[in-house]
């Protein structure tokens, strides 16, 4: 099977060897083993969560963002139970849950009435996730409007420098994306295979890990379950897999859950 | 005018697109949806196949269905057993007479960014064996797509610009005048045309030469002013 464009470095003949660092290096077991995500918040940044989907098990909280005129800040914030417009956020929620079943997951709804304002409500949601202290985000969204460059970063930057994990999806489309473009986020992109265990480390950024997203079973809108294919589907398979190291090693920083995670690789030797 | 002078229509190339797209992929139907102006929602303006002729002219809601996520997300996508979902079913049956069993989508991203729209492929024949594939190669049709609909909307807005320069002539004399300044034939239009030609290069290197381009032309015209 051929790969979307940016998961072709994770396609086996050409998943390229990674040197390991020579310290103990710590197993798939040391870091996920028997844990279960209690204790860590994930925000997922989407379309809603449909908390009442069997795959999903309930959510513990949920905000929407969403856009107004006549608000001076151009938005709106709704606090409380919501739906999930699409059923991709559901999906994302899923696969999380079924890797963290323990994890507190919240529904931060950002993709809503408009289509325009779109990197002002990712803004939001991200620095709502930040503020609110979440230790994950799943973002499997992204702009290439080089207004949000800025902004973006910064608030990438302030996650990193905060300990909050931003897991982001790589985007197929020609150009940069933001903010899965930056270093201080994990960017991610769809391998084949179906153990939502094997991740694979690619040495030549900006995408750097690759996850289970083709023809994925996962849950949707409705009660239903699909068959679905993008990075948006391989991004939460590594949000789940964070969220399950952070219950077990409190206060791992970003840049060692970035290690342990490229030491644990298919490919680390 | 912009519609006028253009090579092509744009629902022609789009249409010429979705064909071409539609039988890339051996699939059932394909379509194309652009973003309303306010961004209010997306429509239908071109398709192919199964259910086309119901389908073009048809708003969609922003933010719902897998076009709408698509647009919204700026990420494609690929989604099988979409009847598993009995509101999109119903939603999509409703407007089109046909249910798919699989979409893809991809959103039209221009240079700058911005998502112009979005191309769907129904129950495309290689289905269960490609789906990363077809991913991929639906991702960079649709930044084509996306060249069109930027270059057409460009040709509109260089139109308006026309028209009302020539509207806003007081009598043959004037009208020559402004035919002639925006055909670039007199003397200052020439100046302006090599202006011109100079910022195109600069921001043929990228947003940084555009924002140093911008600060330094900034800097001149206030210094101009100063001298008068």
């Amino acid at each position: 099977m051929t790969s979307p464009a940016w998961s072709s470095a994770f396609d086996a003949p050409a998943l390229t060897p990674v040197e390991a660092l020579p310290i103990p290096r710590p197993t798939r077991d040391w870091a996920w083993g028997e844990a279960t995500g209690t204790g860590v918040k994930v925000a997922v940044i989407d379309s809603g969560i449909d908390a009442d989907h069997p795959r999903v098990g309930g959510v513990a909280g949920s905000v929407a963002f969403e856009r107004d005129t006549e608000a001076d800040s151009g938005l709106r914030v709704v606090e409380g139970p919501h739906a999930d417009l699409v059923g991709h956020g559901t999906a994302c929620a899923g696969i999380i849950r079924s890797l963290a079943p323990a994890a507190e997951i919240y529904s931060v709804r950002v993709l809503g009435s408009n289509l325009k304002g779109r990197g002002s409500l990712f803004l939001e949601g991200i620095r709502w996730a930040v503020d609110q202290g979440m230790h994950v985000a799943n973002l499997s969204l992204s702009t290439g409007n080089d207004q949000w460059f800025a902004p973006l970063h910064d608030i990438a930057d302030e996650a990193y420098f905060k300990g909050v994990l931003l897991v982001c999806a790589a985007n197929n489309v020609p150009g940069p994306t933001y903010p899965s473009q930056y270093a201080s986020v994990i960017s991610v992109a769809a391998r084949e295979g179906s153990d939502p265990y094997a991740i694979a480390y690619n040495p030549h950024p900006p995408v750097e890990f690759g996850a289970v997203g083709i023809d994925v079973d996962v849950a949707w809108s409705g009660g239903a379950s699909i068959v679905a294919t993008g990075n948006s589907f391989a991004t939460p398979h590594i949000a789940g897999l964070v969220a399950r190291m952070l219950s077990k090693h409190r206060g791992l920083t970003p840049f060692q859950v970035k290690s342990v995670l490229q030491s644990v690789a298919d490919n680390a030797r | 005018m912009g519609e006028a002078v253009r090579p092509s229509t744009r629902d022609r190339e789009l249409r010429r697109a979705v064909t071409g797209i539609r039988a890339l992929f051996s699939a059932a139907a394909c379509s194309c949806a652009l973003v309303e102006p306010g961004g209010a929602g997306l429509r239908f303006v071109a398709a192919d196949g199964r259910g086309a002729q119901e389908i073009v002219g048809v708003p969609l809601p922003a933010g719902t269905g897998i076009a709408g996520w698509a647009v919204m997300s700026g990420q494609p996508i690929v989604i099988a057993d979409v009847r598993a979902d009995p509101r999109f079913a119903r939603e999509v049956a409703e407007s089109t007479h046909y249910v798919p069993e699989t979409i893809l989508a991809a959103p039209l991203v221009d240079v700058t960014g911005e998502v112009l729209g979005v191309i769907e492929v129904l129950d495309p024949i290689s289905r269960g064996e490609h789906s990363g594939h077809d991913l991929d190669g639906l991702g960079v049709a649709a930044s084509l797509v996306a060249s069109v609909v930027r270059l057409s909307s460009v040709y509109d807005s260089l139109g308006g610009m026309l028209l009302g320069s020539l509207l806003g002539a007081q009598g043959p004399d004037d009208y020559a005048a402004a035919l002639a300044q925006v055909t670039d034939a007199d003397n200052d239009s020439v100046d302006l045309t090599e202006l011109a030609r100079t910022f195109h290069e600069l921001a043929a290197g990228g947003p940084a030469g555009v924002r140093l381009a911008e600060r330094v032309l900034g800097e001149v015209a206030r210094y101009a002013r100063t001298r008068r």
